[in-house]
């Protein structure tokens, strides 16, 4: 296969590990109390709804980047602010997933700095990425059937210790709102990296249901882990929580086994991994668009000492951190991620009936 | 220490992998592109490294979502 093209089915797996990845690390929509499977099943509309307007727009500039379109639809130079604007988003969630991994990976290995921590994750990223886009959906291939395997497994031990009573919706429609919108920013808007994955795809018209298919499972499993972390947990406790899932894993036991969560740590950490790689690849070929380059190899190493430097520079701390991820970041990314795709299909449809 | 050490490492493999060709192939317009990400990067990490924490942050940008971010907690 070409290092450059991807298959329909490593988009989807692509899709699957980035909603995945981009959740597992975070607390489910809080906002929404107890209703927060439910705001996530609401939010989950506004990923359907990106992933129908890129591809809307993808059948209607086969074979073209976001940023190229909207050069040609809005002209070249708010076209290219227009791109920046999107790219923005990208780098927003670029920075707050090598955050995410690095926070994580600090609780297991606590005698380990930040700053080596960051470059061991963004180093077999860069390597990755200098390989071709081929590679991410190569490696999509591999993980995310692991990963299906493991997640499962992790929802059947923790279904027995749910509690019905906790998971009623309150009859609060605002909190759910808040919970939708929080949840429609992190991880639905990550949907809108897609848009630097659908140009390269060869087999797109023929097999984009695949597409929407694996969507659907991973809303299924989004929504199931926050039916299983309410649920076990209770509201009251999942406001406190920083690693809800983490917790709720942790209350498993096999036979005289303990710290059971750790084996599902592969999952969660492959995943987000994934979710952060997307995220810098996506920056590389938006960079490529933006400056139209032949090739994105030169940028590879800066973007992601860049990513190493900026995730410690904008996130000092992790009490702000933690802050800024209840509705500050998912705001940050959903604006850009929802607002560029419609933009540009409206001005295509309108030149289109003109 | 282990910022020099690592921005040290960063650089020397792209000389190496990229920095060369670069010059080589002519691509000056390219090589433009890459030192000013170059220049970016390096001033942060050496504020980084020195503590300088009054460079232009990203994270100010997310202050313009603050009064919608109000509105939407207390609403």
């Amino acid at each position: 296969m070409n290092e450059k093209t991807l298959s329909s089915q490593q988009t989807a797996f692509l899709l699957f590990m980035i909603l995945l990845g981009g959740s597992y690390v975070h607390v489910p929509p809080t906002l929404a109390h107890q209703s927060a499977w439910l705001s996530a099943l609401g939010g989950s509309l506004v990923g359907a709804y990106l992933i129908l307007v890129l591809l809307h727009l993808q059948s209607l500039f086969p074979q073209t980047s976001l940023i190229r379109m909207s050069e040609k639809l809005l002209g070249k130079v708010p076209g290219k602010i227009v791109g920046l604007l999107y790219l923005w988003a990208v780098f927003i969630m670029a920075i707050s997933l090598l955050q995410d991994n690095c926070i994580i990976l600090v609780v297991m290995f606590p005698l380990l700095t930040c700053l080596f921590l960051r470059v061991t994750l963004i180093s077999p990223a860069v390597y990755t990425i200098y390989k071709g886009v081929s590679s991410i959906g190569r490696l999509g291939e591999l993980f995310t059937w692991l990963t299906l395997i493991l997640t499962l497994l992790a929802f059947i031990i923790t279904i027995p210790r749910v509690q019905p009573a906790f998971l009623s919706p309150l009859g609060n429609p605002a909190a759910i709102a808040k919970g939708v919108l929080q949840v429609a920013g992190w991880p639905f808007s990550m949907v809108g990296l897609l848009a630097f994955f659908l140009p390269l795809v060869n087999d797109l018209p023929d097999k984009k249901k695949v597409i929407y298919w694996w969507y659907l499972l991973a809303v299924v499993i989004l929504v199931l882990k926050d039916v299983l972390i309410v649920g076990v947990l209770s509201p009251e406790i999942l406001l406190s929580s920083r690693y809800p899932l983490l917790e709720v894993l942790r209350l498993d036991t096999f036979g005289g086994f303990q710290r059971v969560e750790m084996f599902f740590f592969l999952a969660w950490f492959m995943m987000s991994f994934f979710a952060m790689l997307a995220a810098y690849q996506c920056l590389a070929l938006g960079g490529q668009a933006l400056f139209s380059l032949s090739n994105y190899g030169f940028l590879v190493i800066p973007l992601g000492l860049g990513l190493v430097v900026f995730s410690l520079y904008t996130f000092q701390s992790d009490i702000d951190f933690v802050s800024l991820r209840v509705l500050t970041l998912p705001l940050n990314s959903l604006i850009p991620m929802l607002f560029v795709p419609t933009l540009l299909l409206v001005v295509a449809k309108f030149r289109n009936n003109l | 220490m282990l910022m020099w050490l690592i921005l040290l490492v960063f650089i020397a493999v792209y000389i190496k992998l990229e920095a060369i060709g670069l010059y080589q192939r002519r691509q000056f317009p390219e090589m433009a592109l890459a030192g000013f990400l170059w220049v970016v990067v390096l001033t942060y990490a050496i504020a980084l490294q020195l503590g300088v924490y009054n460079l232009p942050n990203p994270s100010k940008v997310f202050d313009l979502f603050r009064p919608l971010i109000k509105v939407v907690i207390s609403g």
